[in-house]
This record gives structure tokens, sequence and C-alpha cells, in this order.
């Protein structure tokens, strides 16, 4: 199941009909940021909780409030913050990768990642949007990132970043974005059916009963 | 002029695209500059002479989109960066690729018709609300300035 990992509530798109579109353009799930538990259209809507802290005790007590069953993404800052953040309990993905400085989110905070199974969110927002340097940035720290992602084997998730129905782009339209960065399409489907994997962890056999 | 052969011309690809929201239907003109400036924006001028995209049709809710043969994928990918045809805030989504624009023809669904809800006017701005299909529905805006979409939401149960 495809699952964009960021849409926003909020903006001039209601979430129901957020989740129509997607629908219609082959996901089978959305992310919303600020938006309830739902299921519209055989879309499933996942509640975000999107932490935005500049120190990690703040951070880490964001993390903790996030309500049960919500996908919690930390944005990512300073060097020692993304150490930090990519070994937070209940994290599931960091993001804001492209708006990092130069080497902030580095190798290991990569094998971090990769050890704690967290994810990292590649949001097509900037490479639809942003034009000239802004762009090249985010193609930038999006290859960087591909680099370490070869090297540690952290997962990676795709997201629209859409705060209007017209944001949201089609499986097929994000790989083509993604090619521009050397992802390819086999890890951009990879990317796109990563969340369940993330909401619901592979652990020790339970015996219940 | 006399045309080349058929062994010398090039082989072109046509893209078939959705463009979101239903209601509105692009100058052609005005969808080849977007599309063109999307393409000399991502691959630069000598990626856009390679891609040598062009509009060939547009209907209501469907534009087809030329390039060519071994370049849909960068158009497809420049596609995406389009945000707004003039003034007006669209998406455009690929939907199939072909070699003739026949087959893409085949492929076309119209979009639905849609009907007025609903309308409310405030001084000059007038706002309808236009149900799209079964579930969908726009608020468009309508002022001196022409008419744009501002709101997506859904049905409501009583209005069903």
């Amino acid at each position: 199941m495809r699952t964009d990992v960021r849409t926003y509530a909020g903006g001039d798109t209601t979430v129901e009909r957020m989740a129509l579109e997607a629908g219609a353009l082959g996901y089978g799930a959305i992310v919303s940021f600020g938006a309830p538990a739902m299921t519209c259209g055989g879309v499933r809507v996942i509640p975000g909780v999107d932490v935005a802290a500049e120190k990690q005790n703040q951070a880490l007590a964001a993390v903790r409030r996030a309500p049960e069953g919500a996908f919690v993404s930390v944005r990512l800052g300073e060097q020692g913050f993304n150490r930090a953040a990519a070994g937070f309990p209940g994290v599931h993905a960091l993001s804001g990768v492209h708006r990092c400085r130069g080497n902030s989110f580095d190798h290991v905070a990569a094998r971090t990642a990769a050890q704690r199974g967290v994810a990292v969110e590649l949001v097509l927002a900037p490479l639809v949007r942003d034009r000239g340097g802004l762009r090249q940035a985010a193609l930038r720290r999006y290859a960087d990132v591909l680099v370490l992602q070869a090297r540690y084997g952290f997962p990676l998730v795709l997201g629209s970043g859409a705060r209007s129905c017209l944001d949201l782009r089609a499986p097929r339209a994000a790989a083509a974005l993604c090619r521009l960065f050397d992802l390819d399409a086999d890890d951009v489907e990879a990317a796109f059916a990563g969340v369940e994997a993330l909401m619901a962890p592979a652990g020790p056999v339970r015996v219940v009963e | 002029m006399k045309p080349r052969p058929p062994t010398l011309r090039q082989n072109r690809r046509y893209v078939l695209v959705r463009v979101a929201p239903v209601s509105l239907v692009p100058d052609g003109k005005a969808l080849y500059l977007a599309i063109a400036e999307a393409v000399s924006a991502l691959y630069g001028d000598a990626g856009a002479a390679v891609i040598d995209q062009a509009v060939v049709a547009v209907e209501r809710g469907h534009a087809v989109v030329r390039c060519r043969r071994g370049e849909e994928e960068r158009l497809i990918g420049a596609i995406a960066t389009v945000t707004a045809v003039g003034e007006t805030a669209c998406a455009l989504h690929p939907r199939a690729v072909s070699g003739t624009i026949l087959s893409l023809r085949d492929r076309l669904v119209p979009p639905p018709e849609s009907a007025v809800l609903d309308e409310a006017a405030d001084g000059e701005i007038v706002r309808q609300r236009r149900r799209v299909g079964a579930a969908r529905v726009d608020v468009i805006e309508h002022d001196y300035k022409g008419e744009r979409v501002v709101y997506f939401e859904t049905i409501h149960p009583e209005e069903t």
C-alpha cells in the first residue's frame, strides 16, 4: 500500500477531500499532520505529529506526548540534535533534511537511524515549488542522503508536503522527480510502502493467550 | 516545403495528463508556456531542446503533451513541477504515455460534469459550490479577475 507521508490539514482542502484525491492518484493511505484518524473513500488517514524543537529535551517531551497510533516525525536541526533525535524512542521519521546545513545529518545520525529503524523523509515540495538555488540545495541534500542510505541502510519514506489537493503528486510523477537525485523506481515504491513497517515494526513473537 | 521521409523523422511520444481542478480548461498557449518554463527551470535550455516539448491538445480535464521518444520520463518530472497555468493554481497528473495520439484518446475518460449546489454573493464576489462527481465539491469564486477554485471539500450526508 502506497502512503504519502506528508500532507497537512488546514489548507484549502478538507482532510476527506485530500484522502479522496490521494486515492484517485493511487495511494492507499496518507499521513495528515493536524487531522484525526479516519478512513475516507478507502484511503486511510494516519494522524501525524510534527515535532519541531531546538533542544533535545523539548523534542523528547513532545515525542512522549504524541498520541498512540500517530506517525511521529522530528524536524532535523543542528548536528548534535540530529544525532540524538535519530535515537529517540517512539520516533518514526526524521524530516526537513533538505533544510539542514551541509553535514548536519551525518554518518553518526545515519547509523543510529538504521539501528533504530527510523526513516528519513524525502519531501517533494521543495522540488516542485522552489526554483533555482533552493531546489538545487534540496537535490544536493537528497543525493547526499542516498549516499548515507546506501552505506547504512536506514529506511526512506516519501511525501508530497501537500497543503492543498493540488500539491499531491501521482506516484509516477514522484518517481520521475526522484530520478533527479538518482533514486530509482523500485526504491521509490519501497519508500511509499515503508510507512506500514514503521508503524508496526517487527518484534519478537509474543504469546497472547 | 517537401516533408521528410518517415524514416528520417524524429520519433515522438505523447503524454496524457489530467488537469486538476476539473473545472479548469487551460488555454493551450498558457499551458505550453507553463510546461516550457518548468522544463527549462529543471533541465536548462539544453535539456529543453532535447525534450522538445509541445502541447498538442487541450480538452476539459485533460491535455496531451508531446516530446521526443526516450524523454517522456524527464518530461513527466518537469510536468510535476507545474503549479499554475497563468494565474490559476493547478496540477498536472500523468495518466498514460503512448506513441500515437489516437491510442491516448481511447484511454481518455472524460471528467464528470459539475452541478451547482448553492451560490452566495459577498459584494462583487460570488461563491458557488459545485458538485463534481459523486463526492467532490469545489467552491469556486467569481470576481472581476475571473473564476478560480478556492476550496476543496466533500459532499455532506444531508446534501446527497
